[in-house]
C-alpha cells in the first residue's frame, strides 16, 4: 500500500493522505461482505439479469477488485478529508456516499435500460453493505492514527484567498473533493 | 437561501442543468447506446410493463438528491471550500471513487460491452462535473 501511495505521489506530484492499513483492512472487509451477499442473494440476482455468460470469468474478478480497491481509497480519503475519523462518523459518510451517488446512478441507469426493480435493490444493497463495512473500519481505524486537528485542519491552514474562483492553491484543497 | 451551508437555489439550478446535459448526452449518443445495450427500443421499456414516464422521474429525483449530497459534502469542507475548483475537484473525485467504480463492475458482471460503462460513464461525470460547477459558483 505504500508502494501504491508513492507510485501515485510520482505520478500526480501529491495526493491527499490516507491511512493505508486501514485501507487494507477495509478493502478485505469489503470483499468478504461481497461474496458473502452474493452467496446469499445470488440466486435472485441471476434470475433478474438477461446475460448469464462469463459469470466466473477471472477477468471479471480482478477489474472489480481494482475497483473496490479505487473506492476504498477513495473512501479514506473522504472520511479523512471531513474528519469523521470515528465509527459512527465512517458509517455515516458511506451512507451518504451511498445514498447519494451509488444508489441513485444505479437506480437510473436500471430504470433507463427496463431492468427488473428487484436487480437495482439487490445490486444496491450489495454496495451498502460494501461501503458500511468499508466505512466502519476505515473510521474505527482511522481514530487513532491522526494527531489532533490533522484530519480537520485549522481553518487558516485551509483557507484560500477570497474571490479566487476557487483558484487556491494550498495543499489541502487539493484533492479535497471526495 | 441556505440549508445548512448548502444553497437550495444552486442545488435546484444543478440538478435542473446536468438533467439537460444527460438528456443532450443520450440525445446525441442514443444510437451508439442503443447498439452498445444491444436491446431495442421497445425492449428498454421493462418487464414490468411500458411505463415511459418512469425513467424520467426517478432521472430527476436522483440528481435532486445527488446535487444535494454532493452540495452537503463540500460545504462540509468548509465555507472557503465553496468554489467552482473545489467543486470540479469534489465531482471528480466522487465519479472515480464510487460512480465509475460501481457501474463498472455492475456491468461487468452483468456481461455489458465496455461501449455501454464508457456512455453512461461518461454521462455521470458530465453531470456530476456541471453539479460541481454551479454549485460551487454559487457559494454558500
Amino acid at each position: 500500500m505504500e508502494l501504491l501511495q508513492s507510485k501515485l505521489l510520482m505520478l500526480f506530484g501529491r495526493i491527499p493522505e490516507f491511512d493505508s492499513q486501514a485501507v487494507l483492512y477495509a478493502f478485505v472487509a469489503g470483499l468478504i461482505t461481497g461474496w458473502i451477499w452474493y452467496a446469499v442473494a445470488g440466486t435472485v440476482w441471476k434470475a433478474s439479469i438477461s446475460q448469464t455468460a462469463g459469470f466466473h470469468s477471472p477477468r471479471r474478478y480482478i477489474f472489480s477488485a481494482i475497483a473496490q480497491i479505487i473506492m476504498t481509497i477513495m473512501l479514506a480519503i473522504t472520511i479523512r478529508r471531513l474528519g469523521e475519523t470515528t465509527t459512527v462518523g465512517g458509517f455515516q459518510t458511506a451512507l451518504m456516499l451511498w445514498f447519494g451517488f451509488v444508489m441513485t446512478t444505479t437506480l437510473v441507469n436500471y430504470a433507463n435500460i427496463g431492468q427488473r426493480l428487484i436487480l437495482s435493490i439487490v445490486d444496491g444493497i450489495h454496495w451498502l453493505l460494501v461501503l458500511a463495512v468499508m466505512g466502519i473500519v476505515i473510521g474505527t481505524l482511522s481514530t487513532g492514527n491522526l494527531t489532533p486537528g490533522a484530519a480537520n485542519p485549522a481553518p487558516a491552514a485551509t483557507t484560500a484567498p477570497a474571490n479566487t474562483g476557487g483558484t487556491s492553491t494550498g495543499t489541502t484543497t487539493t484533492g479535497s473533493g471526495g | 437561501m441556505a440549508f445548512a451551508g448548502m444553497s437550495t437555489i444552486a442545488i435546484v439550478v444543478a440538478a435542473a442543468a446536468s438533467f439537460l446535459v444527460g438528456a443532450l448526452w443520450y440525445g446525441i449518443l442514443g444510437k451508439c447506446w442503443m447498439a452498445a445495450l444491444g436491446k431495442t427500443q421497445a425492449e428498454t421499456k421493462g418487464p414490468d410493463g411500458p411505463v415511459a414516464s418512469l425513467p424520467f422521474v426517478i432521472g430527476i429525483v436522483s440528481q435532486l438528491v445527488m446535487a444535494t449530497v454532493l452540495a452537503g459534502l463540500i460545504a462540509h469542507l468548509g465555507a472557503n471550500a465553496v468554489t467552482v475548483r473545489s467543486g470540479v475537484i469534489s465531482a471528480l473525485f466522487v465519479w472515480v471513487g464510487f460512480v465509475a467504480t460501481t457501474l463498472a463492475t455492475n456491468h461487468g458482471f452483468q456481461g455489458a460491452k465496455p461501449l455501454l460503462t464508457l456512455i453512461d460513464g461518461g454521462q455521470w461525470l458530465a453531470v456530476l462535473l456541471i453539479q460541481g460547477t454551479i454549485i460551487g459558483a454559487f457559494g454558500v
